[in-house]
């Protein structure tokens, strides 16, 4: 070692003093530490100068700040210091705060610095130490970065630990909301004292649910007054009912007693007359039973059980079959589908479907009735076909409507209520009516019913 | 035939003439050629059956065969009518048919439940309303037997 220094001349005190670390020499003579030398990369970061510092203490020049009251720097150092000289080895501290004085001009004040510190001993041969250098490195701005770091993910968990009390509240409203949606009110949201956008929320809601309830009261008002109304149409269609039918059958009956008591005076043109009078009558009486069987379904609600519609079809054919018929007839009956729907309304549709392709078929030599179901999506479709006289589709428009008929009293009687009471039965079922036909080319009526209520 | 009150055997309560007209040519036309009275509402119905009012003169133990009973009538209706006769002892035995226009549900279900003997709905066709008539007729005077 030697021999090297000795021979290539280089000027060892500048290349000390320019090493870009920081370098601070000291004599191991604790407890002063007398300073040494300092290189100027130290000097720079400890705001001193060289004349300043030399041959003082490290502790008198460099002390704790007074007024961090949990300022360690001092007693840390030393205890770095004082392991050095009795282990001879180097000693590396923890990151340290160490404030800095600064001379500003409102006098001396510490600023803040955080210093990666190694402290190592320089031996001779007989392994005395003969300095200390002590080595320190600014990590201020690190240190302050990891600080902030550490309070950013101090506040990430803080925020989490918030959003989830509030997806807890959050979860809270949509369960209260679920139960509103099925009229339940019994849940009132509680406002916290955070007074924040949730909060704001709740009392949204709670004005809302109070003014639904509101609503609700008034609706059960209406719905009384409805109610009110539908006995009042209930007692106007019993009224009709009663009294429609009693002159009718003074009519009826009296144009008998002329008939029996005076038909003798009578000629064929004047017996006709009191037929006619006879047969308008009796229609008439037709019309107010199918008026009211109308109605009354309107107002009915559905008792909807599974059906067997094999067993219906049976028992109302056999019944059909039974009445008298202007020609054969034959019926083609497929396997049908069970069906969800009212029993006496379902038969009242198949008995109209059933009835009315017989009638329309009547001046045929034979009607041939064919009834199926199929599955279509989500619906049931049932089907009436028939080879009657059918209908021209252009007026497809006015085939269900209330007493509107496609065919005169003269070709086939009919009151036209019974494809409107088809039609009104089947929309209670949400189900659809619907009809494809050709002028005397028969006529096939379907009715769909939704497979699942 | 309405010229005695005693010895009355079919009473038929009934507000329209014209009705009370056709029954009776009907009772005639198939022989049943006993007493009949006409009363034209339910008030004059319960003076009759109850002998009060202007029927004091009968006794009550006089029961007719039969009562023919509309139900929709001016001042008391066939229902109360029928209450009235089949909840006292004393009338309760007499056989009532209900002849009425109304084929509502609840007139058939109270008639049966207050005790009627027979609901039939007048026929608007003159030959089954004098077929239905005649048949009532036959049953209750000739075929049923009441308790005396």
């Amino acid at each position: 070692m030697q021999s090297t220094t000795a021979n290539n001349n280089i000027d060892y005190k500048l290349v000390f003093y320019t090493a870009p670390k920081l370098f601070l020499l000291l004599k191991p003579n604790s407890p002063e530490y007398t300073i040494l030398d300092a290189n100027d990369a130290y000097l720079n970061a400890t705001l001193t100068k060289r004349f300043e510092i030399m041959n003082k203490s490290l502790f008198d020049v460099f002390p704790d700040n007074p007024s961090d009251l949990k300022a360690n720097g001092v007693s840390n150092l030393r205890r770095s210091l004082n392991k050095v000289i009795e282990k001879k080895t180097p000693d590396s501290m923890p990151t340290q705060k160490y404030d800095i004085q600064v001379n500003t001009e409102s006098g001396i004040i510490f600023e803040e610095r955080y210093w990666d510190v190694s402290n190592t001993p320089v031996l001779n041969e007989k392994n005395e130490i003969l300095y200390i250098v002590h080595t320190a490195e600014d990590v201020t701005s690190t240190f302050k970065l990891e600080n902030k770091l550490k309070t950013i993910s101090n506040e990430i968990e803080e925020k989490s630990y918030l959003l989830k009390e509030n997806e807890e509240r959050i979860n809270a409203i949509l369960n209260a909301l679920l139960k509103y949606t099925t009229m339940d009110f019994s849940d009132k949201l509680k406002i916290t004292d955070k007074g924040d956008e949730l909060d704001a929320i709740v009392v949204g809601l709670n004005s809302l649910i109070e003014e639904l309830e509101n609503q609700i009261q008034l609706l059960k008002l209406s719905n009384d007054e409805l109610e009110y109304a539908n006995n009042e149409l209930d007692s106007f269609s019993y009224s009709i009912s009663h009294d429609l039918r009693a002159p009718l059958r003074a009519i009826n009956g009296y144009s008998q007693v002329l008939m029996e008591d005076y038909g003798h005076q009578l000629d064929e043109a004047g017996k006709n007359t009191i037929n006619v009078i006879v047969k308008n009558a009796i229609k008439m009486a037709a019309l107010i039973d199918d008026l009211l069987t109308f109605s009354r379904i309107g107002k009915q609600g559905l008792t909807k059980i599974a059906l067997n519609m094999n067993n219906m079809v049976k028992t109302i054919v056999n019944e059909l079959k039974n009445q008298a018929h202007a020609n054969t007839l034959e019926f083609i009956i497929n396997p049908l589908e069970e069906a969800q729907g009212d029993n006496s309304m379902l038969k009242q549709v198949i008995t109209n479907l059933l009835s009315n392709a017989i009638k329309y078929s009547s001046k045929k030599e034979k009607s041939i009735i064919e009834i199926g179901s199929f599955k279509k999506n989500t619906m049931l479709i049932f089907y009436v076909k028939d080879n009657g006289a059918g209908f021209d589709m252009k007026y497809y428009n006015k085939l269900f409507g209330v007493f509107q008929r496609l065919h005169s009293d003269y070709e086939f009687e009919g009151t036209g209520v019974g494809l409107a009471l088809v039609q009104r039965i089947i929309k209670k079922h949400q189900g659809e009516v619907w009809a494809e036909a050709e002028a005397e080319k028969g006529a096939t009526f379907y009715f769909s019913l939704p497979i699942k209520n | 035939m309405q010229n005695t009150i005693h010895n009355i055997e079919i009473v038929l309560v009934e507000d329209s003439l014209e009705d009370a007209n056709l029954v009776i040519r009907s009772l005639k036309k198939h022989n049943i050629s006993n007493s009949i009275i006409h009363l034209k509402d339910g008030a004059e119905a319960l003076d009759f059956i109850f002998a009060e009012g202007e029927y004091t003169s009968r006794k009550i133990e006089d029961k007719p065969k039969l009562i023919l009973l509309d139900l929709k009538m001016p001042k008391v209706d066939g229902l109360e009518v029928l209450r009235a006769i089949k909840t006292d002892p004393r009338t309760k035995t007499i056989p009532i048919v209900i002849m009425t226009s109304s084929r509502e549900d609840r007139d058939l279900l109270e008639s049966y439940e207050l005790g009627v003997n027979s609901y039939v709905v007048k026929p608007v066709s003159f030959e089954n309303f004098a077929q239905a008539v005649a048949e009532l007729g036959m049953y209750w005077l000739m075929v049923n037997q009441s308790p005396r």
